[in-house]
């Protein structure tokens, strides 16, 4: 035999050992994929051999793709690949031999063959399954037999009324004044939508909240304003600025790219100029251009000077409500329901659906909507928290369990209305609602 | 298929790498004696380990014969799914939003399958099943269900600023005890779902929601109120740049603990890209899966199937993002 046969003989033994030893693929992700095999969520380490499901292959075939595995993981990684795939097979099968008596599969079934609710259900109870949830019903909510508030402002006159029992003074029982004061008194009105503050006529009235109003002399223009898109978008945005910084200038230049973003800076400019002219020159109505002012920096900006705007009433109201720290005068908490009941729209509701038709979207106005949309929300919400505040401090716990309860469901990280409200609860006797709000808001108990 | 191509072709690198490897040793043996002695004390122990490797390997093969495939379970390669990585939502009554992040990427299936998974396995405090509540985006999958989405529109025409406790009543239920709801085109608005959460919460132990894409508001309102937002995603440069978007956004806002992104549709053959898995929090892949269509296309939820591979990924993440209601040992103590 010549001696490079031999050696090369020797070298192939070598080299058969290193092969069949070492893996020849990547196994940065080894020690994840024995772990999904043995909890029986893969079949395969890697990839099913070449074959598997096609159910056409002959012995030899199995055998020679299973040969290309050996190579493929080397003999160590093969053998311990085959055991966490045996595994995950009895895994597996013991899964779908429980499968027939679980809850998915017998709700499928029932699914498929469009059996009765009480079919499954008579199945789930033989296995001693839970059955599935009925058709939520809606709660029908009825208003319940509060006390007269002339009941308690009569009795609360100088003196609080945690002082002394219901049943001390006249002997009467407090609930039968009420009940007669009830049924002799007509029913409260229903709320209607409030009529904005009366204004000297040569106010601008500024509606935001659930819709545009701009009042000026007993006229609105907001719905002919807004058949104007573009127009109204240039004034709108002017609002919005003036209304997140009063002391903001808009250089002409900034409010051209937003108007039309994308565009050169000298069509910008034109088609800026073009529509300025037109608004100042009659295309907006009177009251509405001369509070546009175009000043000589290239800057435009709103006079809102003698506006009377109810985003600015809201927070006005609320800062006022909130600094009393409890009770608050009857003319005042008229005042502020009348305008909470006014203002439970969202903030400039059609803007989306303007800015998509003007400038697509692309601008950055969007972030001031969303802004001031907060400062509407925040400002509801903390009238609301005074307004329960107010009833709390009057002994009325139960009338204001429903502000805060919806003030909360706004502002769900509110923690201040959360222990309000689970004072409420408490007082009002609702002790497992209390807890359920202590442990959903996490207070300290 | 593919992967049993890339398996052949490493095979043959390898065998050309060792008829190159052997020809070379041998012809340096026959000029350098020190490597031709080492071969000859070597050669003999290497064969026999060459052959009890090789036995064993054969052992094992006949042993454990490939096992046969279950009628409908798949028999390609199985993309390699990581464990999903999810905020706990322990909130009573949580609300669930799914944002698409591109058309056609599995929010609508995912949502409602997510919702039937709870309603037919979770448990509430142990002694009864939750009853979710599932708002999906009319399209092929409610059609399928035969929801009509002019149920809810037309109660937001007579219920222009307020919603009541009757809006539950609109809802369908479906068999596995969780109830339906079809949102149509330009049905829902930022404040009409701000007003709508609070009455679904009261009645319903989940809410899970799938926003309709392309109002801004709807989306920034629907992830103020929801107490985690996942936003489904496929493995495509799309979805990837769309990540980063939102991933920016959740920085800037402080959002970024209760976003997650689900990578639907994951498949071995297509590589996730690493910029989709960048940028935020939580993850979590769902494989992509015949079965999952084919079920669609009969509105029946493959969640109840048992050969689904979504199924297991399903399984796992709504363990992971609803421990309370997912909670299995009550159930079997039950």
């Amino acid at each position: 035999m010549p001696p490079e046969l031999a050696h090369g003989l020797e070298v192939a033994a070598l080299w058969l050992l290193v092969l069949l030893l070492v893996p020849k693929r990547r196994l940065g992700d080894l020690r994840l994929r024995l772990h999904e095999l043995r909890a029986g969520r893969r079949r395969w380490l890697f990839e099913p051999p070449g074959g598997f499901g096609s159910g056409r292959r002959t012995g030899v075939q199995r055998s020679f793709a299973e040969a290309a595995r050996i190579f493929d993981l080397g003999v160590p990684l093969y053998v311990a690949g085959r055991l966490a795939e045996e595994r995950s097979a009895h895994v597996r099968l013991e899964a779908r031999s429980q499968w027939p008596d679980s809850v998915p599969a017998l709700i499928a079934s029932q699914v498929l063959e469009s059996s009765a609710d009480a079919d499954l259900a008579g199945q789930l109870r033989a296995r001693g399954l839970l059955l599935p949830a009925e058709k939520a019903v809606g709660r029908r909510i009825e208003q319940r037999q509060a006390l007269g508030i002339k009941w308690w402002l009569e009795r609360g006159v100088g003196q609080a009324p945690s002082d002394r029992s219901p049943y001390d003074g006249d002997g009467v029982h407090p609930h039968a004044d009420a009940i007669e004061e009830l049924s002799e008194e007509p029913q409260a009105p229903l709320p209607v939508k409030p009529q904005s503050p009366a204004m000297p006529p040569t106010y601008l009235g500024i509606d935001t909240l659930g819709g545009l109003g701009l009042r000026h002399d007993g006229q609105d223009f907001g719905s002919e304003v807004m058949k104007r898109p573009v127009i109204a978008f240039i004034w709108l945005y002017l609002l919005l600025r003036a209304l997140t910084n009063p002391k903001d200038r808009v250089m002409r230049a900034e409010l051209a790219d937003e108007l039309t973003p994308g565009m050169s800076p000298e069509k910008q400019r034109t088609r800026l100029r073009n529509r300025l002219s037109n608004m100042l020159n009659g295309t907006l109505p009177a009251p509405l251009a001369a509070r546009m002012v175009v000043d000589q920096d290239e800057s435009v900006r709103l006079d809102l000077t003698q506006c009377s705007i109810d985003l600015l009433r809201l927070e006005e109201m609320a800062a006022d409500c909130v600094a009393k720290e409890g009770i608050l005068s009857p003319n005042l908490v008229d005042d502020a329901t009348v305008l909470l009941d006014g203002s439970a729209g969202e903030f400039l509701p059609g803007w989306e659906q303007l800015e998509k038709e003007v400038n697509g979207a692309r601008g950055a106005a969007g972030d001031l909507v969303r802004q001031l949309r907060q400062r509407a929300e925040t400002a509801r919400i903390d009238l609301m928290g005074a307004l329960a505040a107010n009833h709390i401090a009057r002994q009325e716990p139960g009338r204001a369990i429903p502000l805060l309860e919806q003030a909360l469901e706004r502002q769900p990280d509110r923690e201040d209305l959360a222990r309000r409200l689970r004072a409420a609860y408490l007082e009002t006797g609702q002790h497992l609602r209390a807890i359920e709000i202590q442990k959903d808001h996490a207070l300290d108990a | 298929m593919a992967s049993n191509v890339a398996r052949g072709l490493r095979v043959f690198v390898w065998a050309g790498l060792s008829v190159l490897v052997v020809i070379a040793l041998a012809v340096a043996a026959s000029h350098v004696p020190q490597v031709a002695r080492a071969l000859e004390v070597a050669w003999l122990p290497a064969t026999l380990v060459v052959v009890v490797l090789a036995l064993a390997a054969a052992v094992v093969a006949a042993a454990f014969p490939w096992p046969s495939p279950v009628p409908g379970e798949p028999t390609d390669t199985e993309p390699l799914i990581p464990p999903p990585s999810l905020p706990a939502c322990r909130r009573v009554s949580p609300v669930i939003a799914f944002h698409a992040l591109e058309p056609r990427c599995g929010s609508t299936t995912l949502a409602f399958n997510l919702a039937v998974q709870v309603a037919a396995v979770g448990t509430v405090a142990g002694d009864r099943r939750p009853r979710p509540i599932c708002l999906l985006t009319a399209g092929q999958l409610t059609t399928a269900l035969g929801l009509d989405p002019a149920a809810l529109s037309n109660y937001f025409l007579s219920h222009r600023a307020s919603v009541d406790e009757s809006v539950v009543d609109l809802a369908v239920r479906h068999p596995s005890g969780c109830e339906l709801l079809c949102v149509g085109p330009d049905t829902l608005n930022g404040q009409r779902l701000r007003l709508l959460i609070p009455v679904l919460r009261r009645a319903y132990d989940l809410v899970v929601l799938e926003v309709p894409s392309g109002d801004r508001w709807l989306i920034d309102v629907a992830v103020e109120t929801s107490d985690v937002s996942l936003l489904i995603a496929r493995p495509t440069l799309k979805s990837a740049s769309a990540t980063a978007a939102w991933a920016d956004r959740a920085w800037e806002r402080g959002l970024e603990g209760k976003l997650a992104l689900i990578v639907d549709q994951a498949a071995a053959a297509k590589p996730m890209r690493t910029s989709l898995m960048s940028g935020l929090l939580h993850l979590a892949v769902v494989p992509d899966d015949r079965v999952v269509a084919t079920n669609d296309l009969k509105g029946f939820p493959w969640v109840l199937r048992f050969e689904s591979r979504a199924r297991d990924a399903l399984v796992r993440f709504a363990q992971q993002l609803l421990p309370d209601l997912m909670n299995q040992e009550a159930d079997r103590a039950a």
